[in-house]
């Protein structure tokens, strides 16, 4: 029961995904999450294993020159000192002055490795939400980093969707779409993407093409939480998103129930109502209700 | 540690990157979903945000108390603060923006990224490099490929880089 708990926890794969700069907040934040919600719940060897990967963050931190990456490991030295006890919170905590210390060093030998606005790929995506097709493209050509966030499924879906409305609104889109998703039924034909937005929305309009992104999913085919990597399960089962919910878009609560519980993310569990209670969730899929509402977002809490 | 109260308001404590301290009422911070939590969980009384520059928090406090006075009488007083609220260089947004994500308040998440894309749109690709201060880091052969799919994003006033 526990050996499978600390199976389950190996394979979201924490240890690694913190050493990516682009995975590290997302990383800590999961830590932060299991920390806070179930470090009571589970076995000793699992408690010590959460432990010495929050300490690694905290090591690793120094290479990570990023706000988001220190807002991040700040949230889980937060989580630390609420969940565990008096003896791992000071070690932690000195672990964490010392990465800071080490962090601000860095920094002050390399200032501004990439200019001053190395802005974390979450916002990045948030505001490019807000820019029209030709700036979108525009800012996929700023540098890399912009690139991989300009390159996110949801904004490319929801540019599609102004073009060219919902698939029902346009008979030629309904064609499109059926292309796009009859490739990805067609048994053999493994290496053709779900719907890639971006792709779909250049093959309606002829734009460019480079796709990237990268969340967390669920992928039913190896039963297990995945980094989603250009739509597809990074463990290489031949997983897609949305090809019969091979892969579902979890919360961070979801990540914690499975590694407890073993509780399969089901794509109608209302996670909404668990937002709300638990605010700290960290909404993975956060941007698919704006569609079709692209004014009723600014201004109001 | 228990939350100071002083008559019936809660008192609260924020301390910023530079250890300056602000005190504020609890209520005000509820705007943020990550202090909330920080606060009905764990009953502090005082928060180190050591990732936030006390400059950006001060602009933060200043909004958060302007939208708790928000009324349907002076909504119009309210939209021409966050006018002026996001006209600041742009090096100040983003340290508001990136805050303000972390803190998550979700309304003026949302104004602050409609403020920063405002100050990418209609622009070049060079203009843009320019304003945020970014090098490229493609490849000379990639930049050449982008310079000949979409010429257009290339084109353009170079000085357009106002703010």
């Amino acid at each position: 029961m526990g050996g499978l708990m600390v199976e389950r926890y190996e394979k979201l794969g924490l240890k690694e995904s913190l050493s990516r700069a682009y995975h590290y907040p997302i990383a800590c934040e999961e830590l932060s999450c299991i920390l806070r919600n179930a470090y009571s719940k589970i076995p000793k060897n699992l408690q010590s294993l959460i432990f010495q990967d929050s300490l690694a963050a905290f090591r690793l931190l120094p290479q990570m020159q990023t706000q988001a990456a220190i807002s991040a490991a700040n949230g889980l030295l937060h989580s630390i000192e609420a969940a565990l006890p008096k003896q791992k919170k000071v070690l932690a905590a000195s672990e964490f002055k010392q990465a800071m210390v080490a962090q601000r060093r860095r920094r002050k030998v390399q200032p501004m490795v990439e200019g001053r606005s190395q802005l974390p790929q979450d916002i990045l995506v948030h505001i490019f939400g807000f820019l029209d097709l030709t700036s979108l493209v525009t800012a996929s050509l700023v540098c890399r980093s912009w690139s991989v966030a300009a390159s996110d499924n949801h904004l490319w879906q929801s540019m599609h969707i102004s073009f060219f409305g919902r698939p029902s609104d346009n008979p030629n889109i309904i064609r499109l779409t059926y292309g796009v998703e009859r490739i990805t039924f067609t048994p053999g034909n493994t290496t053709t993407a779900s719907v890639d937005w971006r792709d779909a929305f250049k093959r309606a309009y002829r734009g460019i093409s480079r796709k990237v992104t990268s969340q967390r999913g669920f992928c039913k085919q190896c039963n297990s939480i995945v980094w989603l990597s250009n739509s597809k399960c990074s463990n290489e089962c031949f997983g897609k998103i949305s090809d019969e919910h091979q892969i579902m878009p979890v919360s961070i609560k979801q990540i914690v129930d499975y590694v407890i519980e073993e509780s399969i993310p089901s794509s109608d569990s209302d996670s909404d109502t668990d937002d709300s209670v638990d605010g700290s969730l960290f909404k993975l899929w956060a941007y698919p209700m704006r569609f079709g509402e692209p004014h009723a977002r600014c201004g109001s809490i | 540690m228990a939350s100071s109260t002083t008559g019936e308001k809660k008192i609260l404590t924020l301390k910023g990157g530079d250890n300056e301290e602000f005190i504020l009422e609890e209520s005000l911070v509820l705007q943020s979903e990550l202090l909330k939590n920080m606060v009905k969980e764990e009953r502090v009384s005082s928060i180190p945000l050591p990732s936030i520059k006390s400059k950006t928090l001060v602009k933060i406090i200043e909004y958060l108390k302007k939208h708790a006075e928000l009324t349907p009488s002076n909504k119009e007083e309210f939209k021409n603060f966050e006018k002026e609220f996001v006209n600041v260089v742009l090096e100040e947004l983003l340290d508001i923006t990136v805050a303000v994500n972390y803190l998550k308040i979700n309304g003026l998440l949302e104004f602050c990224c409609q403020a920063v894309a405002d100050r990418i749109k209609d622009k070049s690709v060079e203009a843009v490099r320019k304003i945020f201060r970014i090098e490229s880091d493609f490849t000379p052969e990639e930049e050449s490929e982008f310079r000949k799919e979409t010429p257009e994003a290339f084109e353009g006033d170079l000085d357009d880089t106002t703010n």
